[in-house]
């Protein structure tokens, strides 16, 4: 879909940030001959690499403090009496079960003092006081600060030298309190229609459930030769917690790659109806479509609802170029159409409006993976890019969720609860369903996470 | 679920009554003389509670409100029956069935209550005297709605709690004198529930019915008949159920007139 690209470089470990392409927005100034649909044509999207991409790699135990555990019989006095000889201080007994935690002395590392410790007779377990986290959040890397589209603390989105808006606390989408609901499971499909998915890389290669099915090469290797449909199905269910690269919406789902895009990032109608039919017949539970173009067929229409009918989600983008709404994501019984908001929640600029706006999601500097031959040698296969591509599997990844926990959920049920779940942030200026955000930008914990019935 | 708490109450409530009928040593039927006592009681209880075939637990509370009445149909004898005011919490209730995910934190809701129960001697030695005793108890909700907020679209949903107690066993009782009698039941225990939640979002619409059973299977409680003048007496029961891993409580007070 249409963006301007940037070029911007950061040096040392830096970031670098490349821009490069992505797809842009549709029109119709091709036909193919025959029976043919009109050729949607996609426009780069920015597309900015991520090189050597900082690591925070966070101490997996405190460097100077201990545990340490006495076997019984021995009084508190001789214990502490023990740890200080070894000059440890700050000694915090923890009289319940007779655990003591101690701080090492100064020049010493924990592994020399657990060593000596533990040649004590009197010493029943010494070991490190190790760190804890956060259940449901995630440890990949990029998680904390790059992927602001699932949680927002505010701040600087660093982008690139050139690229470094400010953020808004809170504009994001609500993982991870959803995550402690659910991070749905391995029987939840999504499919891609998109450009193929890089089945190798290491966000997808545990996460596609079968090499798929090319509509373009009219052959089953949906592989990858553009970089968008990789990018969009690490959007919506990259490996996740995996202690690299970055997280997923829905961290356990899988991913369906369907080509229905060639290399260049075009495609015609008929490869997306095939895609969907394939999809909806081939255990896809949501449909993700970051594409589209501007005319409405029948064809197209009948596939949605042939997909609808088999309880199939199917979310698709709303398209780039700022004027109406695309189709598919225009047909407003079958698809759920997304907009994109930005790091502060405002509407991105770019995001089609039109009645069939279902919701938004964020689309703006949406990290996600690409492949290893896209972002070049020695460069991290990441990027961050911008659209309503990005916004799409957002979505399609909380209705993936919302399967799994739920998989008596109809497809309308699942629609619905996607769009009465949502926030309303822009309310002050479009109070209600409106024609930029529909209902609002999603909301997962709403969604997902059980509602307090209160007096 | 509701025709299923009928059978399960009724039955051996039946049983109940009829084995105390049957049972009852000193059954005369030259007796003419019906005294009946009628009053006010107050009874509050907590039960660990499970749902969803026993994998998840919470806890439930109910503040019981009642008149009651007294019927020595023979000596020996008593049938006894209430009805009034229930005030059930249960919190902690989790309706994942539901399109939108409720967590039931909204506290006690009001339902009407009917209980009946009866004891009959067995056993008498010295100051000491064995009786069966068996209660029924069934509360029926009234239909509650609370506002869903928060949502693009206005939401509400609404619930009743139904359930239903029934415990029967030993009850013995020490004559200390004819004011005062102190006694200890011993009670199997069982207590079942349905909690029928529906929500409505916009078009959304789902509805689901937790059944929760009591926890615990056993009942023991010491109590006290105190007659206070000829006509009035009080009377006061505390008890508790264990269970594994805890313990649940009741307390009850009523206050009688002999007519």
């Amino acid at each position: 879909m249409r963006f301007s690209i940037k070029k911007t470089f950061k040096p040392g470990p830096a970031i670098l940030v490349l821009l490069l392409l992505g797809l842009g927005s549709l029109n119709f100034s091709q036909q193919r001959v025959g029976k043919r649909y009109d050729r949607p044509r996609f426009r780069a999207t920015q597309l900015h690499k991520v090189e050597r991409a900082r690591r925070f790699s966070r101490a997996r135990l405190a460097t100077d403090r201990i545990l340490v555990r006495f076997k019984s019989g021995l009084t508190a006095e001789n214990a502490e009496g023990i740890l200080q000889a070894h000059d440890l201080g700050k000694i915090r007994r923890i009289p319940a079960i007779g655990v003591y935690r101690a701080q090492t002395p100064p020049g010493t590392t924990v592994r020399e003092i657990l060593a000596i410790l533990r040649r004590n007779p009197e010493v029943d377990h010494a070991g490190p006081d190790y760190r804890t986290r956060l259940c449901a959040v995630p440890n990949d890397s990029y998680f904390r600060n790059y992927q602001y589209n699932l949680q927002n603390r505010g701040g600087i989105l660093d982008v690139s030298p050139g690229t470094q808006p400010q953020m808004t606390a809170g504009a994001d989408i609500k993982a991870v309190p959803a995550w402690d609901e659910t991070q749905g499971d391995a029987e939840t499909v999504i499919a891609v229609l998109d450009t193929g998915v890089d089945m190798s890389h290491v966000e997808l290669v545990n996460k596609v459930v079968s090499a798929g099915r090319d509509f373009v090469n009219g052959d089953m290797d949906a592989t990858d030769d553009n970089s968008h449909g990789t990018w969009v199905a690490g959007i919506a269910a990259a490996e996740t917690n995996n202690n690299e690269g970055i997280a997923g919406v829905a961290w356990n789902c899988k991913i369906l790659p369907v080509k229905v895009m060639d290399a260049e990032g075009y495609g015609y109608y008929d490869e997306l109806i095939e895609g969907m039919i394939w999809a909806a017949d081939n255990g896809a539970k949501v449909i993700n479509i970051s594409a589209g173009a501007d005319s409405d067929d029948p064809s197209l229409k009948a596939a949605c609802q042939y997909a609808f009918e088999k309880n199939v989600v199917v979310v698709a983008a709303a398209g780039n170029d700022g004027v109406s709404v695309f189709y598919p994501a225009a047909y407003d019984d079958y698809v759920i159409a997304v907009a994109a908001t930005d790091y502060n929640d405002e509407h991105a600029s770019f995001s089609n409006p039109g009645p069939q706006v279902d919701v938004a999601a964020p689309g703006v500097w949406i990290l996600g993976p690409v492949p290893q031959w896209y972002s070049g040698p020695g460069e991290l296969p990441y990027v961050f890019a911008s659209g309503t591509s990005a916004a799409a599997p957002h979505v399609a990844g909380l209705a993936a969720l919302l399967m799994s926990r739920k998989p008596w959920l109809t497809a309308s049920q699942v629609m619905n609860i996607i769009r009465y779940t949502a926030d309303d942030v822009n309310m002050a200026a479009h109070a209600g369903k409106d024609d930029d955000l529909g209902y609002g930008r999603i909301n997962m914990e709403r969604a997902l996470v059980p509602y307090k019935l209160m007096r | 679920m509701r025709r299923g708490i009928r059978n399960f109450a009724s039955v051996p409530f039946l049983t109940v009554i009829l084995t105390l009928l049957v049972a009852s040593p000193r059954a005369s039927a030259a007796d003419s003389r019906v005294p009946f006592r009628g009053g006010i009681g107050f009874e509050y209880f907590s039960r660990k509670i499970t749902w969803d075939d026993k994998t998840q637990a919470s806890s439930a509370s109910a503040l019981l409100i009642t008149g009651r009445g007294e019927i020595e149909l023979r000596p020996g004898l008593t049938v006894d029956f209430a009805a009034g005011l229930s005030l059930s919490n249960f919190n902690g209730l989790v309706f994942r069935d539901l399109p939108i995910t409720l967590d039931y934190e909204a506290g006690a809701a009001a339902g009407l209550l009917l209980s009946a129960g009866g004891r009959a001697r067995l056993l008498s030695l010295d100051n000491f005297e064995i009786e069966g005793a068996a209660r029924f108890v069934y509360s029926l909700g009234l239909k509650k709605s609370w506002p869903m907020e928060g949502f693009t679209v206005p939401g509400e949903a609404t619930g009743k709690p139904t359930w239903v107690e029934v415990s029967a066993g030993p009850r013995v009782s020490y004559m200390v004198s004819d004011k005062f009698v102190p006694y200890l039941n011993l009670s199997a225990c069982l207590f079942s529930g349905n909690f029928d939640l529906a929500e409505t979002l916009g078009d959304l619409s789902g509805r689901e019915k937790k059944h929760v059973r009591g926890k615990s299977l056993l009942e023991v409680s010491l109590g006290a008949d105190y007659r206070i003048s000829g006509r009035f007496s009080i009377s006061a029961e505390a008890g508790f159920l264990p269970y594994p891993g805890g313990a649940d409580g009741a307390v009850s007070a009523g206050l009688l007139f002999l007519f």
